[in-house]
């Protein structure tokens, strides 16, 4: 008979007992495949996610606000040999017939861009209609016939919050049909951000998005493909004009100039400065209109006041004393003055956003010119919107409030004769001194004459896109990055699962070791006749092996349930707060193989650790079936090494909490499961330590000997299988108890300002930015607030950096996060929100005077949430990450605090002030933090989301976001308290296999209590009492350690421990132990028991 | 040491925890073809002493000798090729592996020595030995298919199949009825006769010492010849 023949009748006789077996190693199995198979479907859902979303669109340029030539794709391809597509990306909103309007990207696109999708899948979009992504067509309740109307932000253009910028937002309704949905993997999710749910994506043809919102030839975003971003920069600067940097060069017929302007109005300053630098005899002019210019107590109204360097021709000359103004004599007669006079200029100077304040600057009159030569220049005005194209003043839409009731007559007749030719100038040093703001100090430069061209050329050479942050960057390898997700998904699922697979590999030794104890007898007449131990010990590690191979198939699979449930579950999740379900069921083969092979090669393991253990000791004791760990000897040795297991448990778990606090969330995870680990083997070596010395120790004074002692001394009879069983108990409960730990709710305390939403009522985003200061009442009521809710509710608003969402809403890897920046003044008035960590030597209770720490000029301080930081970004307190701020410069972000759980998950948050430095170019608020009394709570909710629904806003409660963001982290508990939930059924198991082995093997024992006067219930009570000790020494030896690793975590975030719950549900898990006691003991006691007796 | 002894213990003693000492100095000389009983009271160490006889046991002191070698001495390995080569035993419980058909079991030392070349003629020696116990139509069938006595005659076979130089029989017929017992004692007197090999059993009952050679008592932990003080 050979080994195989052996293992295969010994399995079949032993069927039975070795089921057990074959439960443990499934289990094994099936919580290292399911978490390995978890893993790799996240990871490949995000893979393909991220592939679909870019097709085959390797590297992208975003213009920002400034269009670029959409002849540039063709200069692009001509250079690299590569393939490039135009295309036009704006923020926008659509609506249905049913559905109010909604945010999307308005995507103009042609042929090349449908190029870009994966070979196989090219859809052509065709006609004029719109195409929309699946999910924006879900969302519009729309599908092909029907209409739908866009609203678009104009890109390009004065920035909102530059003086005289327009006051409407710029949102033109355009209808258009839809045309069909493009699949998703056909470009139909094309984006470039990295985030949970597919965009919102409505395509129309790029010419007719060109044409219907005046943006002929230009586009914001060029793809490409089959060429380098290093290589595509090249030629962007070799293809890169002035037109491009939104410039234009125009000759100036009043004095034979040529006239370099932007369409932003006001010359970006990265730009002016590469002019200048260039050519150094450009001549800068900052042109301004004033609310009034008085001489004693007589004015005129709006004029326009042109700053310029001294010429010779004047009008301003060289050599004139400081605050001296030239006026025409025009302005001159209108108000009285002559040379020598004093006036007064009364001008909004710029403010916060976009508040401006009037201000006045006197002035003495130095001279008097006719409007002739170069003081009769009407181009010298740029082309404010509302101003420029008038026909008339009273016609006038400037950016600022006018009191048309002021402009005269004679005003308009100048208006009509003379346009915007200033009717005052001063020096360009004085004028830069009033008026230059963020977006510019010139609203020109005027070059001496030459040929046009030429300079154009040489400008465009000088203004390096990147200098103006245009420049191509590998989307692909970003998208990739971020499809690794911003945890570990594999590490993270197997983390969950660590106790789980110690409860199955516990139970499959515990089961495992009952096998080999009924057949030591067996190996000890092999051995007497001659066996080798080792030969013995082999054939029966071979018969576990074989029970592991028969537990992998199964384990597979119910790891593959166990991948569906937690797929599932955040799927559900995602879904229900971001509306798509980002990971898909993906069965890997390599992550099953993987799984199934690590639980068996663990699961031999542990057979041949049980096997070697309980088939030591003399032949003799094997032959008399004796427990290898009988003899109190042997016991007081095992004492010692469980003390000092238990010791080494606690040290480690101490060092973990005092050692330094680990970034990542991985880390800190492993953290939290290494710590629990650590005090879950002290509280296990403690218990195991106290079994054996109650196993040695003195017998008490006989007049004590009662029935609890008597089960004490049952429990400690076999102090190995008692540990063993306390422990498999401790992993479940430790699991279920430490995941219960955790769980906060959002509700609770919603309203205080330390809390997660920092006490404010409402949050509102939108993706069209709110060009007015929600802070101004005024500005509230504009947008359709009635008195009594724009009097009660006060908001704080927030600019906002596009960038990935940095939040446990998005499970891909957040490369470039959103920025947030935010008067920090307004929260720590408030005292909003909780700050828990602050880096070394800045204290905690400066609270948001964090953000306005100095770090040095090129690192902006920065709060984040801790779940942002830790989870997302993988930061600690005092790391640093890269960004590039408007102009293309590179800083960096110093998280200098961290924020409890907040609504503000998903943001860096730094200060406003540093925020407009990085970023001068942005205006607007796209995010408002509202205070409202609660009983006006829902009127504003609903008068603010009135008033901004055609800008795309959404405004909810601020628990309910909270309560969006909590619901992810309840979902990583549950999955981790279902596999706890699983642990305590395998110890529950295991606890009801021990009874029935124990009382099998005591059956005459029992039998002789019996005997000798005990009742059955007697009995049964006792055996009961053993277990029930058991099971409450196993409960205890989790809990601690629940308790004890997660209490930092909730100190940390202000938390406390959820006494009700966490009571309710061991209360439960200790019920479902004792139950199956209870059945158990009902079991192993049923029959004649005194029968055992006679079998004496 | 003479030629003619098997197995010689010297001053052998022998002590387990509370109980205190089991052997206290016990002599024995052991030669090829002698029948020995071993008597005494329960719990005198009778079965202790034949473990160390048959090497599966050491003693606390004293020496023992088998075939002029010092089993305490000696590697796993050479101790197991020693018990699988020159010991058969058969217990009072029988030990047969429940899952082994009785030829299989009867086998089972054979792997120990593993000699597979020499494999056909062990089963055909197995199935000779079970056709001389009177089991032969039992070969195929599982241990929980026999009855007591069958099974300790398959025990036997086992006992015997590789041929030992010494038979231990710890209490053989503990678990059979009177006309069992007397059957098995008869067999393994004829089965010693047939191999050659000594017989060295443990039993509390008179009569089958009787049968053997040498009646050894144990008591208080001193061997003495029955009889003698």
């Amino acid at each position: 008979m050979n080994a195989l023949r052996w293992i295969r009748r010994s399995l079949w006789f032993h069927r039975r007992v070795h089921a057990g077996t074959v439960l443990g190693t499934c289990a094994a199995a099936a919580a290292i495949a399911g978490a390995l198979l978890a893993g790799d479907a996240a990871k490949r859902s995000l893979r393909n996610s991220a592939e679909n979303r870019l097709g085959n669109v390797q590297i992208a340029l975003q213009t920002g606000r400034r269009l670029v030539r959409h002849t540039m794709a063709e200069e692009l391809a001509r250079q690299t040999g590569g393939q490039f597509a135009p295309v036009l990306a704006l923020r926008a909103t659509a609506a249905s017939a049913s559905v109010q309007p909604l945010a999307i990207q308005l995507i103009g696109a042609e042929k090349r861009f449908w190029g870009f999708a994966r070979p196989g899948r090219v859809t052509h979009p065709h006609g004029d209609g719109a195409w929309l992504s699946p999910r924006a067509a879900r969302r519009l309740g729309t599908k092909p016939g029907e209409w739908i109307t866009l609203r678009l932000v104009r890109e390009g253009g004065i920035a909102a919050e530059a003086p005289f910028a327009p006051t409407a937002t710029g949102a033109e309704p355009a209808r258009i049909v839809v045309a069909g949905i493009v699949p998703r993997d056909a470009l139909g999710e094309f984006s470039l951000e990295h985030g949970a749910s597919p965009p919102d994506n409505v395509f129309v043809p790029l010419t007719w998005l060109q044409e219907h919102f005046g943006l002929s030839g230009r586009v914001n975003l060029l793809l490409g493909n089959g060429c380098e971003a290093t290589a595509a920069n090249a030629a962007l600067r070799r293809s890169w004009r002035i037109e491009d940097a939104g410039l234009e060069l125009r000759p100036v017929p009043a004095t034979g100039e040529l006239e370099l302007r932007s369409r932003e109005v006001f010359i970006p300053p990265p730009i002016a400065e590469a002019v200048m630098r260039a050519v150094p005899q450009g001549r800068g002019v900052l042109t301004y209109v004033v609310n009034e210019i008085a001489c004693g107590e007589r004015s005129a109204p709006y004029s326009v006041v042109a700053a310029m360097p001294p010429h010779v021709e004047g009008p301003v000359a060289a050599g004139m004393p400081p605050n001296s103004i030239v006026l025409n004599d025009w302005l001159a007669t209108d108000i009285g003055a002559r040379s020598g006079d004093t006036i007064t200029l009364r001008y909004f100077a710029p403010g916060d956003g976009r508040r401006l304040i009037e201000r006045a600057t006197t002035f003495r009159v130095a001279a008097i010119v006719p409007i002739s030569g170069r003081a009769n220049d009407p181009t010298l005005m740029p082309d404010f919107p509302g101003l420029a194209g008038a026909s008339d003043c009273r016609k006038w839409d400037p950016g600022f409030k006018v009191d048309l009731s002021k402009i005269r007559d004679k005003d308009e007749a100048y208006w009509d004769e003379h346009r915007g030719t200033p009717k005052a100038f001063i020096t360009l040093r004085e004028g830069e001194a009033l008026w230059a703001n963020r977006f510019g100090s010139m609203t020109a430069i005027r070059f001496p004459a030459t040929d046009a061209n030429s300079l154009a050329a040489s400008l465009a050479r000088a203004i390096d896109p990147g200098s103006l942050g245009v420049a191509f960057r590998d989307a692909r390898a970003e998208a990739l990055r971020a499809a690794e997700g911003s945890v570990d998904f594999g590490g993270l699922f197997v983390g969950f699962n660590m106790f789980l697979i110690a409860s199955a590999l516990l139970l499959t030794a515990l089961l495992f070791a009952f096998t080999v104890e009924s057949r030591r007898p067996e190996a000890g007449a092999l051995l007497a006749m001659g066996w080798r131990r080792t030969a013995a010990t082999r054939l029966l590690i071979m018969e576990g092996a074989a029970l592991a191979v028969m537990g992998m198939l199964p384990g597979v699979l119910l790891g593959i349930a166990y991948m569906a449930l937690a797929i599932g579950a955040l799927n559900h999740i995602w879904l229900s707060t971001s509306g798509s379900a980002p990971l898909g069921m993906h069965v890997s083969i390599s992550a099953a193989a993987a799984g199934a092979i690590i639980g068996v090669l663990l699961s031999c393991a542990t057979i041949a650790w049980t096997a070697r253990g309980r088939l030591r000791g003399p032949i003799r004791a094997l032959l008399a079936g004796e427990d290898p760990d009988a003899g109190t000897a042997r016991f007081g040795r095992g004492r010692a090494g469980w003390i000092v297991v238990s010791i080494l448990g606690v040290g480690a778990a101490v060092a973990m909490f005092l050692g330094p606090q680990p970034t990542g969330g991985e880390a800190q995870a492993m953290r939290f499961f290494g710590a629990g680990a650590a005090m879950l083997l002290a509280t296990v070596g403690a218990a195991a330590a106290w079994l054996r010395h109650s196993a040695i120790a003195a017998p008490k004074s006989p007049a004590n000997f009662s029935p609890r002692q008597l089960a004490w001394l049952g429990v400690a009879r076999r102090p190995g299988r008692s540990t063993a069983t306390v422990a498999l108990l401790a992993c479940g409960i430790f699991m279920v108890a430490s995941a219960g730990a955790h769980r906060r709710d959002p509700l609770s305390g919603a309203d205080r300002r330390d809390s997660g939403t920092g006490g404010f009522a409402l949050l509102a985003k939108g993706p069209v930015a709110l060009a007015n200061d929600p802070r101004d009442r005024a500005a509230m009521a504009d947008l359709g607030l009635s008195a009594k809710t724009a009097a009660q509710v006060h908001a704080v608003p927030g600019r906002v950096r596009d960038g990935d969402d940095a939040s446990c809403l998005n499970p891909t890897k957040a490369q470039t996060p959103r920025l947030l920046g935010i008067d920090p003044g307004e929260l720590r008035s408030r005292g909003a929100f909780r700050i828990t960590r602050a880096i070394p030597g800045v204290k905690v209770a400066d609270g948001w005077g964090l953000l306005d720490t100095d770090l040095g000029s090129d690192v902006v301080p920065a709060l984040a949430d801790e779940s942002t930081a830790v989870w997302a970004l993988g930061l600690g307190i005092g790391a640093r990450l890269p960004m590039a701020d408007g102009r293309g410069h590179r800083f960096e972000v110093e998280i200098v605090g961290l924020l409890a759980p907040s609504i503000l998950q998903g943001w860096l948050v730094i200060s406003d002030r540093n925020f407009l430095d990085r970023y001068p170019d942005a205006s607007g608020y796209r995010l408002l933090l509202i205070d409202a009394p609660p009983d006006r709570r829902d009127a504003a909710q609903l008068e603010i989301g009135r008033a901004l629904a055609d800008m795309g806003w959404e405004v909810r409660p601020a628990v309910a976001r909270l309560a969006d963001l909590m619901a992810v982290e309840h979902t990583y508990l549950a999955i981790f308290q279902v596999a706890g939930g699983l642990g305590v059924l395998l110890g529950a198991a295991g606890l009801g296999t021990v009874l029935l082995r124990n009382v099998l093997e005591r059956r005459r024992e029992l039998a002789m209590l019996r005997a000798i006067g005990f009742s059955t219930d007697g009995v049964r009570r006792l055996v009961l009492r053993e277990h029930i000790l058991i099971l409450a020494l196993g409960t205890a030896c989790g809990i601690v350690p629940a308790v004890l690793a997660t209490w930092p975590a909730i100190r940390a975030t202000g938390g406390t421990l959820p006494l009700l719950g966490l009571t309710c549900t061991l209360a439960g898990v200790i019920a479902a132990g004792a139950l199956s006691v209870h059945a158990a003991t009902r079991r192993a006691l049923a029959g004649n028991l005194v029968a055992a007796l006679r079998d004496e | 040491m003479s030629k003619e002894t098997l197995i010689e213990l010297k001053g052998v003693k022998k002590r387990y925890g509370p109980a205190g000492d089991v052997l206290r100095g016990i002599d024995l000389r052991v030669e090829p073809g002698q029948t020995i009983a071993i008597v005494g009271p329960s719990g005198s160490g009778k079965s202790t002493l034949l473990n160390i006889i048959g090497a599966i046991d050491s003693p606390d002191s004293g020496s023992v000798r088998i075939r002029d070698k010092d089993p305490t001495t000696m590697s796993e390995p050479d101790l197991a090729a020693m018990r699988a080569r020159d010991f058969g035993w058969i217990f009072q419980a029988h030990h047969l592996i429940p899952h082994c058909t009785v030829l299989e079991n009867a086998l089972l030392p054979t792997l120990a020595i593993g000699d597979r070349r020499a494999g056909a003629a062990f089963v055909d020696r197995a199935r000779a030995l079970l056709d001389r116990v009177g089991i032969a139509s039992l070969a195929d069938r599982r241990p929980g298919q026999l009855s007591s006595g069958e099974c300790q005659r398959a025990a036997a076979v086992r006992a015997l199949i590789n041929g030992p130089r010494v038979l231990l029989a710890d209490e053989p017929t503990g678990a059979l009825d009177a006309a069992n017992a007397a059957a098995m004692i008869e067999l393994l007197l004829e089965l010693h006769r047939d191999a050659g090999a000594a017989l060295i059993l443990v039993t509390h009952a008179p009569p089958i010492a009787a049968r053997m050679g040498r009646i050894l008592e144990l008591s208080n932990g001193r061997l003495s010849a029955k009889g003698e003080p």
